[in-house]
């Protein structure tokens, strides 16, 4: 059985974005990360998970059990905040040992688990000092440590390596990774950076306007969006407006075959990885607009026949004339659902 | 570049000396002007002669200060005055400080207005205030009641006592309350150990001026008080009025002293920006 | 919706309290002599009803305002304070602005020195700041002493408007310069100095970048500043002339040497409209800013 089941879930009225029928399980020691774009309703979700929003309908059950009558402090949930994370005026031992000193533990016990956490998180000698004279990344690591004491059975994070600078972000992004994996904590994680979500997660919840438009785990995610927004929002994506026409999918100066399911005459959405353009000896003719190095591999601008642009990551040589090829294309449909992914052999067919 | 040309006008204000030159002046001259009228007070209290016109006095002397503390009135006064304006400051915070809680933290119809209200009625001129009070509590027995003369003076401090708090509270992070609320802590606990604790300076910013304030409060306790209860300030009317000038001066040292030692030990909550949040600043 | 419901609630029970005292202790009262000042006449009410010249009507009758307003006198008295009153409040601004620039763009122990000189008035009572300044400026005060030895000839300002006016912006000081100091504090360092890299002076980047940014503040301390220096009695019956008097000073005696209550009951009603303007013009200008802003 799931550790935390979201049934129906809503919230109509709610400042951070609503959230409209939300179905999700999250199982014992998994990581769910929560992606979308601000206001998309994540956090909303997110904080009615914690018990600080009451859903207008639906149900949120841990262990099979409802938690919608407990208040906050009741449930087995620790969060971690995007910001104002730790108490200024108290230092960060009691920070840490606050909530242990509401449960009455012992003194001795309150002082084994204060040191235990703070050595988990790699700040022993910090006890002492004030959250005024610890960096951000340091505080975010007590908070994670003032959540973990406590021992929830599912840790909430709503953003919170976002007000750091991008090099710590990514290091706490790794540390966070490693401990997830040696303590094992179930956790949620909203963030709205893709690339925090597809190196935490054991599976993606994409969010739009309330909605979840995929939730799977990150290959999947980055592999076979579910949807046309998707596609655009996770990784970078060309993506080109087209037309089903007399049996082909005609985009740009793209021709490719039809997949099943779509009719003629309707507007469809191709979607390109970078990396799956390639220059070749066959395909459509571009001009190459400009070239970044970035290190391991190039990005290249193209400029096609009929002025659109495109993207295109290789480590091979960048002719400033050619020929492209896609090796793989992603195929949306006016609704904007997947249609189909059109793999090398189903390209070789066509013919500009 | 026209424009700019207009500035050299002013040439002086070019050469580097001369601008800090001016600037000290500048500030000399507040210097004087804030301290001054002060000092001449302090030279006055220990003057025995002191004749026109001489700079310093003739003659120093101590028998001004003996007179005041052997003036019955003095110690009389002293009680009445630090036996009401702490009592007015403790009701203010019963009156004004959950108010300032829920004005910050509560949605209640009406909010706004209420919050502006208080402000409109505390622009009334005082002194009309004090009169129609006055009638009022002749009906209700408090002329020349202790608790009139505390009521009369709660009157100037309610806004202070309400908005500055009320910023106080806006100020502490609501994240802060949420994470207290997720380590096991009821809406009372986070009440007491984290939203209280972090918006005490500005309720002691409130609290100092509502003391100083009903410290100074004369013209309502005239009025109210009057002829039993005279506090510091009243008494110091009726000095000024009719004895000769140390005998002022020494009472105002007197008068400013517990003041002076609540400066030292507020001026740095004061210059925080508690106040200057309290009336809508930022 | 039953939580909010509760909280509204209790949210209006809290919020009554202040609201409730201050309705006991100002609003009835001002009501009580707004009716006086009509021409109701309380019977029980012996402060009231024995007060000579009264006019009592049981009808509302704006006679005394009447009597009040054409009395040459009383005019005088509206005249001056309204001059006492705009002198003040620009003085006000003008020092108080001196000193919080000080205090935020002045070299480092100037702002200092600044920071701790200003607070000083907000702990001397004003009794005792009135006396000082009749010691230091009063006719053969230190002053004139100081004068009199370089030779140069004195005129006392105090029992005149500039003593009113300098004890009143004296006794501001503290308060206006605490709240614009603010305003500049919050003012982001990186506007000025992009005023500064533009190749603006000091004096352009005061009108052109810090008003303007600071328009709140100054609006708050010029509103407030100018209903308190409107009702003030200390400060212009210590240091104020006779006659014309301040309309605070003229309150005092029509109720107790003139003892006719119902003229300085009006009179309250009159400077309270006047505040009233003050208070109605601040809250015009800051909806305006917050508009813009």
């Amino acid at each position: 059985m799931a550790l935390l089941e979201l049934t129906h879930l809503q919230k109509q009225y709610a400042n951070l974005g609503v959230v409209r029928d939300l179905n999700l399980e999250v199982a014992e020691g998994e990581v769910l990360c929560l992606l979308g774009p601000s206001g998309c309703g994540k956090t909303t979700t997110l904080r009615m998970v914690a018990g600080f929003l009451q859903p207008d309908g639906g149900d949120i059950r841990m262990d099979g059990k409802s938690l919608l009558r407990l208040p906050p402090e009741r449930r087995p949930t620790g969060m971690v905040f995007q910001r104002y994370t730790l108490w200024p005026h108290m230092s960060v031992w009691h920070n840490v040992a606050f909530g242990l000193g509401l449960r009455r533990r012992p003194r001795a016990e309150i002082e084994q688990r204060v040191k235990d956490v703070l050595e988990l998180v790699g700040l022993p000698e910090m006890a002492r000092r004030y959250p005024a004279q610890l960096s951000g990344g340091q505080q975010q690591r007590i908070a994670l440590a003032r959540a973990l004491v406590l021992e929830p059975r599912l840790l909430l994070l709503d953003e919170p390596f976002a007000n750091l600078d991008a090099q710590l972000r990514e290091r706490m992004r790794d540390e966070l990774l490693s401990l997830q994996r040696r303590v094992g904590i179930t956790m949620i994680f909203v963030t709205h950076d893709q690339a925090e979500a597809l190196v935490l997660a054991h599976r993606i919840a994409v969010m739009r306007e309330g909605n979840l438009e995929q939730i799977a785990a990150p290959d999947e995610i980055y592999n076979r969006p579910a949807t046309r927004f998707v596609a655009a929002f996770v990784g970078t994506m060309n993506l080109l407006e087209g037309k089903v026409s007399a049996g082909q999918v005609i985009a740009g100066p793209f021709r490719f075959p039809v997949p099943s399911g779509l009719k003629d005459g309707e507007t469809v959405t191709l979607a390109i990885r970078p990396e799956d353009l390639a220059f070749a000896s066959g395909g459509f003719p571009v001009r190459t607009v400009q070239v970044a190095n970035l290190g391991h591999y190039r990005r290249a601008t193209l400029q096609t026949s009929e002025g659109g642009e495109l993207l295109a990551f290789t480590g091979g040589e960048i002719p400033s004339e050619g020929l492209v090829q896609a090796s793989r294309v992603l195929v949306y449909g006016a609704s904007g659902k997947l249609a189909g992914v059109l793999e090398p052999q189903a390209l070789a067919q066509v013919k500009p | 570049m026209q424009p700019v040309r207009r500035l050299e006008a002013v040439w002086f204000m070019r050469v580097p000396q001369m601008r800090r030159a001016l600037l000290w002046i500048l500030v000399l001259a507040l210097g004087f002007f804030l301290l001054m009228p002060l000092l001449t007070l302090v030279l006055w209290a220990f003057a025995d002669v002191w004749r026109y016109p001489s700079l310093l006095p003739q003659m120093y002397s101590l028998k001004w200060w003996n007179w005041v503390f052997h003036n019955g009135n003095l110690g009389k006064s002293a009680l009445w005055s630090f036996t009401t304006a702490p009592v007015v400051v403790l009701l203010a915070w019963v009156i004004c400080l959950p108010a300032a809680y829920a004005f910050s933290r509560l949605n209640f119809p009406g909010k706004r207005f209420f919050f502006v209200a208080l402000l409109a009625a505390d622009s009334f001129p005082r002194f009309g205030i004090y009169i129609s009070v006055a009638t009022l509590f002749f009906q209700w027995g408090l002329i020349g009641n202790y608790w009139g003369v505390v009521l009369v003076q709660l009157i100037n401090v309610i806004v202070t006592m309400t908005w500055i708090p009320t910023a106080g509270f806006d100020g502490v992070p609501r994240e802060l309350e949420e994470a207290a609320r997720d380590s096991g802590a009821n809406p009372l606990q986070v009440f007491w150990r984290v939203t209280l604790p972090l918006a005490l300076p500005s309720i002691l910013v409130a609290s100092i001026l509502a003391f100083l304030s009903a410290f100074d409060e004369a013209q309502g306790t005239l009025v109210v008080g009057a002829p039993d209860i005279t506090t510091l300030p009243v008494l110091m009317y009726s000095l000024v009025a009719n004895y000769p000038e140390p005998v002022g001066a020494v009472f105002s040292i007197l008068l400013s002293i517990p003041n002076l030692l609540l400066l030292i030990f507020a001026r740095r909550i004061l210059l925080s920006g508690y106040l200057a949040a309290g009336f809508g600043v930022r | 919706m039953k939580n909010s419901w509760r909280e509204a609630l209790i949210g209006l029970c809290l919020a009554a309290l202040p609201v409730a005292a201050m309705f006991v202790l100002v609003v009835l009262p001002a009501f009580e002599g707004l009716r006086f000042s009509l021409g109701y006449v309380p019977g029980d009410n012996p402060a009231y009803s024995t007060g000579s010249h009264l006019v009592t009507s049981s009808t509302p009758t704006l006679e005394v305002y009447r009597t009040l307003l054409s009395s040459p006198f009383v005019q005088a008295d509206l005249r001056l304070t309204l001059t006492v009153t705009l002198f003040t409040v620009l003085l006000i601004l003008l020092v108080g602005y001196s000193l919080a620039l000080l205090v935020r763009f002045g070299p480092g122990r100037l702002g200092a020195a600044v920071r701790s000189l200003y607070l000083i008035p907000m702990f001397v009572p004003v009794v005792i700041a009135a006396y000082a300044f009749i010691t230091l400026y009063g006719s053969r005060g230190w002053l004139d002493a100081l004068l009199h030895h370089v030779g140069i000839g004195y005129r006392s300002p105090i029992y005149g408007i500039p003593g009113i006016v300098m004890g009143l912006v004296w006794s501001h000081l503290p308060f206006a310069t605490l709240l614009l100091g603010s305003g500049l504090d919050a003012l982001p360092e990186e506007q000025v100095e992009a005023a500064r890299d533009s190749g603006a002076g000091f004096l352009s980047i005061l009108w052109r970048i810090i008003l303007p940014l600071n328009l709140t503040p100054t609006m708050i301390v010029a509103a407030f500043s100018g209903i308190s220096v409107l009702g003030s009695y200390t400060v212009p019956a210590l240091l104020g002339p006779n006659a014309p008097q301040m309309v605070g000073v003229a309150m005092e005696q029509y109720f107790g040497a003139y003892r006719q209550p119902q003229g300085a009951v009006a009179l309250a009603m009159i400077t309270f409209a006047l505040a009233a303007a003050i208070g109605a013009l601040y809250v015009w200008g800051i909806s305006r800013t917050r508009r813009h802003g």
